[in-house]
């Protein structure tokens, strides 16, 4: 039923939506002060963003006054992605300290910190009720970390990848890893299969469709390649953005309609999902590679990050009372 | 006594006087006098001090009892855990202010240190002490052995005063005045015992000594008086009687010899000074258990009988020698070796026989005596070899020499078997020969390879009868020469002839032309070396290669970047194996099917793989999602429900309504791989189940309960041959634009609906084809068997939800496929439905054959997707109506 009401809500969307162009508005310039910001990600509201910093630290931000809220610090080296739980009460993040540590949020202490990746860890993510973390590294394996008991062992590890595991996205009953050995592997925990696609690429960044149906995958020959899940058919590819050398993400906004993806060219490229066509490039001024991107869960707004900064655009210019 | 009386009222009148003054003056001040009674001693916190009037007070604690106001409460605790700076406890935090008072049990009062004083340091300039230096742990013993001598203020104030150690105090005294008091001192100063001999010896020298010095006598001059002599009492610190001093070590080893006094036992120990030797005496040792009585046991042994060091006695000579030995010779700092070295007495080396020959041939047989091959005779090499030919194998000299040019061996035909003294004498001439065509050779240097080859082929010329042979060997040779590449790998740099025929070997090897390669083996060597060798270069290719291969599966990277590898490892075997022709630009070559499929953008079936994965238990529960493995000892929860099934006498609907998301695993199972079949219910057969009468639905659960543990886990097996044997592929891009595509256009719609006939034809096929190859599958309920929580809501979201919308939808109607094509006809096209309506009755009709005869039909995968493309598309249709 309720992938019937998406579907619904998507065709309804694409109704209203096709003619409209999509224009990202810069909203909000944010100079984290952090190193480089290796990653930006949302919260589940979409209230707040983490940043996660060359220097060590992870920092909670209000993106739309721009203030900082707190500042977690605590890894030995640089962090590479980050995640807050749910109910947005335990961030999760990861780096090249080959740890990764839950943090919690209003004390900013680290509750949990697992070792056992042999190398960097390039992702993590939480599964939906945040009880579980699931990291990817370098070391080619993606591990699950039990957040709820005290446990300081993975207590799955999934080692099929033949190089460096580079995102990982969770659903409800899948765990869906991208890996530089240019295979995407989807652990379907309900049905005990994995099942794997190569996409003969190194891929950078995966992401799932909202209706459950499609996998966007970011590969390295600066194509990104929209999957059927149930077939493994590609059903659109997109192209215009340089993607060759980083770890550059790429997502779908909040109704599926547009694929986002960062870029080498100091760019956000947004192409609509259906035509393949791309409808909107946001320049980010005086940047070179725009690494971060990350969707709001219910605005057409966009988080991104270059260098040390991030920025916000939003989809309309300003009505500031918003936040 | 009127007198007194009058007094007394004088008095109280006075008094009254008074107090009404005071109350006046009371009123005035506003304050009442405080009664003696009423007068008390408080603290500063407004404690009563005294108690007990009679006794002058005292201070008990809390209103004349032990509590306080808050109880007993010792200073607070806190955990240090957060707050490290927090000092300790002290005796202090627990006693009441009183005690610390002047008075108190622990009174707080200004004083020196017990270290304070003037030798003392201050602790800052204390210089560490390290414990761990010593053998003995914690701090050094004679660290607090030895303290600094205090002065006392005393002593201080006198020296500020000018006096000095050794002196009396008092006038100054001149010579006669000090020599009479110490007269009169001796004489009147008597008490108590004698003093010690050695000190009244002291006192007599000190004496002596003050007169020596003030020798010439003047008046004029004064001196301190004496000083008062020490009165040094020697403690009694043990509890022996008077003089006993117990048995001292020196009386048993009697190293000091006892000058006076009572000896209680004769030394047991003696160390005598000549010998410096421990001398065992005396009686202290019994008669042990294993020994013999009659020994003399108690007769003085000597140590010196004893060998206290390994090894023999020292030659006592040589160490008086060594001494005496001037040391003029010996470099500063050396020492003389005591030892001298060995010498060793050398034999000089066996003589070799002149007509010893180095190789030793095993015989057989005394009557079976081959000669040696000549093979065998340069075997060892050394002897042939030239220095240019030795240069060569050190990589001395770039250009080689030819090596190969040996003497041909004439064809061995000798039959007669010959005796050990004429196979040396053989060998020996053979040797010489060589040598001196080796001195010939050694003139002419040739440098080119190819000549090289010349040379070898005409040794094979000189061979080879067969002149078909030479041809073949030249076209080979060129052909070697010319595929040939320079490699940096020479498993064979020694011999250079060989290493050629390896690297021949290998080109051959790379272009099946192994048969010929015997062609190159040089003509003098036996067939079984030829074999030999043509093995050890199988085994070394065969050895390197897969080094390689096995590297390159270790290390899997993006295609594209294995082209650009170079240098290293590959690079060198690349060159070590040249390609039979130069190829200019390098196609990457990629094995795998999957990422070929992938590169030609065919991603589908060709690129994905699926394999068994088994989630850990607690992932399944972190998830809330069914165990898709789950133990053994949940299938007990199933066969409870196939109980309750039955037994139960009562059947609704709900029954079977709950059922279906029980059966969730094996539906999403089947409905997100896309199988196309498989052996999954579907809803129509929970209809169907409901026309059944109760007996028929016992026998069928009866049959499906064995077939239960072999369902559990998701067969695999079949559904792989299931997906090989239908392809059946769902054409993507038609269903994504029926989802998302703008369907406003009339032109898109037809198509679009050209489309749908054309998926439910597939749809049709495919159903058929499953009915054909699928047998009747067990009709089973899937059960979940892990129960925790609440029903997952989504496991079943899709398949299930879309399901129960159909089962209301299509009740009456036979199928939805027909649904749809109605509302369609209604609209247009009805020249061309009917013709397909037709079709899809026939169609129909099967199924509801199918149906009857309980055969899977709606269960399978590819129906659960066309039912949500349905629904799309009822939407669509719905939308148009409402539209029109």
């Amino acid at each position: 039923m309720s992938c019937l009401f998406l579907l619904l809500i998507n065709y309804l969307n694409l109704n209203s939506m096709a003619t409209k162009s999509y224009v990202g508005h810069l909203s909000k310039e944010i100079a984290c002060k952090q190193g480089a910001v290796r990653a930006v990600r949302f919260n589940v509201e979409g209230e707040y963003c983490l940043t996660c910093g060359s220097d060590k630290s992870v920092k909670l931000w209000n993106p739309y006054r721009g203030a900082l809220l707190k500042t977690y610090s605590g890894h030995g080296y640089e962090v590479l992605d980050a995640q807050s739980s749910c109910d947005s009460s335990h961030i999760v993040s990861c780096g090249m300290d080959k740890t990764i540590i839950l943090w919690d949020v209003s004390t900013g202490q680290s509750l949990r910190k697992y070792r056992g990746h042999l190398g960097t860890v390039n992702c993590v993510k939480f599964n939906e009720d945040s009880s579980v973390a699931i990291s990817g590294s370098v070391d080619t394996s993606v591990r699950c970390w039990d957040c709820r008991s005290k446990k300081p062992e993975a207590f799955q590890i999934m080692q099929e990848a033949k190089d460096s595991v580079s995102s990982v996205q969770v659903t409800d009953h899948e765990i869906l890893t991208g890996s530089l050995d240019g295979q995407i592997r989807r652990y379907d925990i309900r049905n005990g299969q994995l099942i794997a696609d190569e996409m003969a690429q190194p891929i950078t960044s995966v992401w799932f469709t909202r209706d459950g149906q499609g996998l966007l995958v970011s590969c390295l020959d600066s194509t990104l390649r929209l999957i059927d899940k149930d077939t493994g058919e590609l059903l659109q590819e997109y192209t215009g953005h340089i993607n060759t050398e980083y770890k550059i993400d790429c997502c779908l906004d909040h109704t599926d309609n547009h694929v986002i993806s960062g870029s080498e060219d100091g760019t956000v490229y947004i192409w609509s999902l259906v035509e393949g066509q791309l409808i909107a490039r946001l320049e980010h001024v005086g940047s070179k590679v725009v690494h971060s991107v990350s969707p709001h869960p219910s605005q057409a707004w966009i988080l991104t990050a270059a260098q040390n900064s991030i920025y916000l655009w939003k989809d309309a210019p300003e009505d500031e009372n918003l936040f | 006594m009127t007198h007194w009386h009058l007094s007394m009222q004088c008095f109280t009148y006075v008094i009254r006087l008074i107090c009404f003054i005071t109350q006046k003056l009371d009123d005035i001040a506003g304050k009442k006098p405080i009664r003696i009674e009423d007068q008390e001693v408080r603290d500063e916190n407004g404690r009563r001090r005294f108690h007990g009037a009679f006794t002058g007070g005292f201070s008990a604690g809390y209103y004349n009892t032990v509590d306080t106001k808050e109880g007993w409460r010792p200073a607070e605790f806190k955990s240090s855990r957060s707050d490290r700076q927090k000092k300790e406890q002290k005796p202090q935090d627990f006693m009441d202010e009183e005690d610390l008072g002047a008075f108190g049990i622990a009174p707080q009062v200004l004083r020196a240190k017990e270290d304070f004083g003037e030798g003392h340091v201050s602790r800052k300039r204390l210089r560490p002490v390290f414990a761990t230096a010593g053998a003995i742990p914690g701090l050094p013993a004679l660290h607090n052995l030895l303290h600094p001598v205090k002065e006392t203020i005393g002593i201080k104030l006198l020296r500020s005063m000018g006096w000095k150690p050794n002196q009396g105090v008092g006038e100054r005294l001149t010579k006669k005045e000090k020599k009479e008091r110490r007269k009169k001192y001796e004489e009147t100063r008597k008490y108590g015992c004698d003093l010690p001999s050695g000190l009244q010896q002291r006192e007599i020298r000190q004496q002596t000594s003050d007169g020596e010095e003030t020798g010439d006598e003047s008046d004029d001059q004064l001196y301190a008086p004496d000083d008062v002599p020490a009165f040094l009492v020697k403690p009694k610190s043990n509890l022996f009687g008077l003089g006993y001093t117990g048995l001292m070590p020196h009386h048993v080893t009697a190293s000091t010899a006892p000058k006076s006094g009572f000896v209680l036992f004769e030394p047991t120990l003696k160390l005598t000074d000549r010998k410096k030797k421990l001398q065992i005496a005396g009686q202290a040792f019994g008669v042990g258990a294993f020994e013999n009585e009659d020994e003399d046991i108690y007769s003085r042994d000597d140590m010196s009988q004893y060998d206290f060091e390994l090894g023999g006695a020292k030659p006592k000579k040589k160490n008086s020698n060594m001494l005496a030995l001037p040391c003029s010779d010996v470099l500063d700092g050396f020492v003389r070796g005591k030892q001298n070295e060995p010498v060793f007495k050398r034999y000089p080396p066996p003589v070799i026989p002149k007509d010893f020959v180095p190789i030793h041939r095993s015989l057989h047989s005394r009557f079976d005596v081959k000669p040696m091959t000549q093979a065998e005779l340069s075997g060892l090499g050394r002897h042939d070899l030239n220095a240019n030919q030795r240069a060569a194998i050190l990589n001395e000299v770039l250009s080689m020499p030819p090596e190969t040019a040996q003497a041909p061996a004439p064809p061995e035909t000798v039959s007669t078997p010959l005796t050990p003294a004429e196979v040396v004498a053989q060998a020996l001439i053979q040797i010489k020969k060589n040598i001196a065509a080796q001195q010939e050779k050694s003139g002419q240097i040739v440098q080119d390879e190819e000549q090289k080859v010349k040379l070898e082929k005409t040794t094979a010329v000189s061979l080879v009868i067969d002149p078909d042979r030479e041809a073949k060997v030249a076209k080979l040779k060129s052909f070697v020469e010319s595929s040939r590449t320079i490699s940096s790998f020479q498993p064979f740099a020694r011999d250079l002839d060989k290493q050629y025929r390896f690297e021949a070997f290998c080109i051959l090897s790379k272009s099946n032309r192994l048969a010929e390669f015997h062609l190159l083996q040089p003509g003098n060597m036996t067939a079984w070396e030829r074999e030999r060798e043509e093995v050890e270069f199988d085994r070394s290719l065969t050895l390197y290669r897969p080094l390689t291969a096995t590297m390159q599966n270790r290390f899997t990277s993006g295609g594209h970047v294995e082209e650009n590898i170079q240098g290293g490892l590959v690079a060198q075997i690349e060159s070590f194996l040249p390609q039979e022709t130069p190829q200019p630009k390098k196609i990457p070559v990629v094995k795998d099917p999957a990422k070929q499929a992938a590169l030609r953008k065919l991603f589908g079936q060709l690129t994905r793989k699926q394999s068994q994965w088994k989630p850990d238990r607690l992932l399944c529960i972190r998830f809330n999602v069914p165990n898709p493995f789950p133990s053994a000892g949940d299938a007990q929860d199933s066969a409870k429900f196939v109980a309750k099934g039955t037994s139960g006498s009562k059947f609704s609907i709900f029954d079977v309504l709950n059922a279906v998301p029980q059966a969730g695993p094996s539906f999403m199972s089947s409905g997100y791989e896309n199988v196309p079949s498989g052996p999954v219910q579907g809803p129509e057969i929970k209809v169907q189940e409901l026309e059944w009468d109760k007996a028929e639905r016992g026998e069928l659960q009866e049959k499906a309960e064995p077939d239960l543990v072999p369902e559990v886990g998701p067969s695999e097996e079949i559904k792989e041959e299931v997906t090989e044997e239908v392809p059946y592929e769902r054409p993507p891009m038609d269903v994504f634009r029926a989802i998302f595509a703008d369907t406003d256009s009339e032109e898109e719609e037809e198509e679009e609906e050209e489309n749908k006939e054309e998926e439910d034809k597939q749809v049709e096929e495919t159903k058929k084809n499953q009915t054909r190859e699928q047998p009747k599958p067990p009709i089973v309920e899937e059960m979940d068997d892990d129960a925790y929580g609440p029903r997952l809501p989504a496991s079943g979201s899709i398949g299930n939800k879309v399901a129960v919308v159909n089962l209301t939808a299509i009740q009456d109607a036979s199928n939805q496929v027909e649904w749809v094509e109605r509302d369609k006809a209604k609209k247009k096209k009805e020249h061309k439905k009917d013709k397909k309506k037709k079709d899809k009755k026939k169609k129909d009709k099967k199924n509801k054959k199918r149906k009857r005869l309980h055969s899977d039909v709606g269960s399978s995968s590819s129906d659960e997707e066309v039912d949500d493309m349905k629904i799309l598309k009822k939407i669509v249709a719905l939308k148009k109506l409402q539209k029109l």
